[in-house]
């Protein structure tokens, strides 16, 4: 454990050194908060009887681990590949899964942060209401993470360039953040947005998490898409990820 | 123990696709000794220290460092040190922290800042990667090659890039690690690099050993190491 412990340590300390990373995933999600949940969260109508900070907060949590697990995870991978790095580790008494361990845990830590962040300072300043069940939000929560893992380690694991897996995670990231309820509201959203979005395993965390927080219910359909694509995703990675480019 | 044999390279075989990288090649590295596999670009020397090093797995003939196989035996990387070809570290990554990583991978392991120093990096334990100068990150792979203190250490086109005077003092330091007792397979494809450093020397061409010997048995009748290299590479050609 040791080694994946020190990897982990160095990881975040370069997560952190990377302005554009603590910029998107910690620092945006704050200051869309400030923008739209400055009116209150008093109930509404047009969002089932939930408050406009409930219905963001929920959506906001979705795009911090979406952020730092889909793209951190897949651009790290392909650019420690690309770079040789992974190859060095290789030679190395280094395990593969302490490798690979260390990034799933360093980008885990980025969106438990992040997320944390985000719930101190919405309850303490815009009325957040309390989780009608926190276990169920806690339990929705790691199944997001981890199938939002899942999907970056896959990307990371599948695309042979560094460009090529900016171009393809970008094409998943970018839906997956506008149109799952992740950044906008899924109530403000065009009706085949809506449709579209049904395809996004990340959609499925938006709502579970909505559910369990607002009304303590588990969506269960939502748990079985996030568990399966994780366990499927991370499958398929295990068996395509390739220590070095070529 | 004088002559024990700590690399053992047998008929080794290995293709890419329709590319036959490796055409049966077969060497020995004894204990102790600085053993220099010698050759033009594109020669093969690199997919067979990649066979040693375990990254690669041969298509045919054995492989046995410290008799094991360093594929399938990751036990191997704990007494083998690596420095590879173009090998690179994260940009932001400070020379203490890739010192604490690698040194987490061993049970026990030299101390990181005795070993810093002993390289000359004492200064730059804060320094980013990239702010490293060539011959820094030659010697922070080389320090990091030797945390584990490994019985054999394998050097991939060492000073590749280096200017004179970096490559002057890198050599001095591969005469260190000699004199430490460890046995080195030093790739390179330059013919004075490896008379100066080498006890003794392969040269491949074209996937085959060319030539075997001491650097002056392979001089020979030759002027130099050089015509005399330049004689065997051509013939190949």
């Amino acid at each position: 454990m040791r080694p994946l412990f020190a990897l982990t340590r160095v990881e975040v300390a370069l997560f952190l050194r990377e302005p554009a990373a603590v910029l998107f995933t910690l620092a945006l999600p704050l200051l869309l908060l400030f923008l739209n949940g400055s009116n209150g969260n008093q109930p509404r109508e047009f969002f089932g009887g939930a408050g406009v900070v409930d219905v963001v907060v929920a959506g906001y949590l979705v795009y911090v681990m979406t952020t730092s697990g889909v793209l951190g995870m897949a651009e790290t991978l392909a650019d420690y590949r690309d770079k040789g790095i992974l190859r060095r580790m290789r030679v190395s008494p280094l395990r593969p899964w302490q490798i690979l361990g260390s990034h799933a845990l360093t980008n885990l830590l980025m969106s438990v942060l992040g997320a944390a962040l985000l719930v101190v300072v919405a309850s303490a300043f815009f009325g957040l209401s309390r989780p009608a069940s926190i276990p169920l939000v806690l339990l929705v929560l790691a199944a997001a993470a981890c199938c939002v893992l899942a999907l970056g380690f896959l990307l990371g694991a599948m695309l042979p360039t560094v460009r090529m897996t900016q171009a393809v995670s970008s094409a998943l990231y970018f839906p997956s953040i506008f149109i799952s309820g992740a950044l906008f509201p899924r109530e403000s959203l065009p009706e085949f947005a809506q449709r579209l979005s049904d395809v996004l395993p990340v959609t499925y965390a938006v709502n579970a998490i909505r559910a369990a927080w607002a009304h303590g219910v588990l969506d269960g359909t939502a748990l079985i898409v996030l568990l399966g694509t994780a366990v499927v995703g991370t499958a398929v990675a295990l068996r395509a990820f390739r220590w070095e480019s070529r | 123990m004088e002559n024990e044999v700590v690399v053992s390279i047998r008929d080794l075989r290995k293709s890419y696709g329709a590319k036959v990288a490796v055409d049966g090649i077969s060497l020995d590295v004894r204990r102790g000794e600085v053993f220099g596999v010698l050759g033009p670009n594109g020669a093969g020397k690199t997919t067979t220290v990649e066979c040693a090093a375990g990254l690669r797995e041969p298509d045919g003939g054995t492989v046995r460092v410290l008799g094991l196989d360093p594929v399938t035996d990751p036990a191997v990387r704990h007494r083998v040190g690596v420095q590879l070809q173009h090998a690179v570290l994260p940009n932001r990554m400070k020379v203490r922290e890739a010192m604490r990583i690698f040194a987490s991978a061993y049970p026990r392991h030299t101390d990181p800042g005795a070993l810093l120093a002993e390289w000359g990096l004492a200064e730059q334990h804060g320094t980013a990667f990239a702010a490293l100068s060539g011959g820094q990150r030659q010697r922070l792979f080389i320090a990091l090659a030797l945390l584990g203190d490994p019985e054999v250490v394998v050097l991939d086109e060492l000073t590749t890039g280096l200017d004179p005077a970096a490559r002057r003092d890198t050599w001095s330091l591969v005469r260190a690690l000699r004199t430490r007792g460890v046995s080195v397979l030093l790739v390179t494809h330059a013919m004075d690099e490896a008379e100066r450093l080498c006890d003794r020397l392969v040269v491949i061409t074209g996937g085959r050993v060319a030539a075997a010997g001491t650097p002056a048995e392979l001089r020979g009748a030759h002027q130099s190491m050089e015509s005399a290299y330049l004689a065997l590479t051509e013939e190949a050609a």
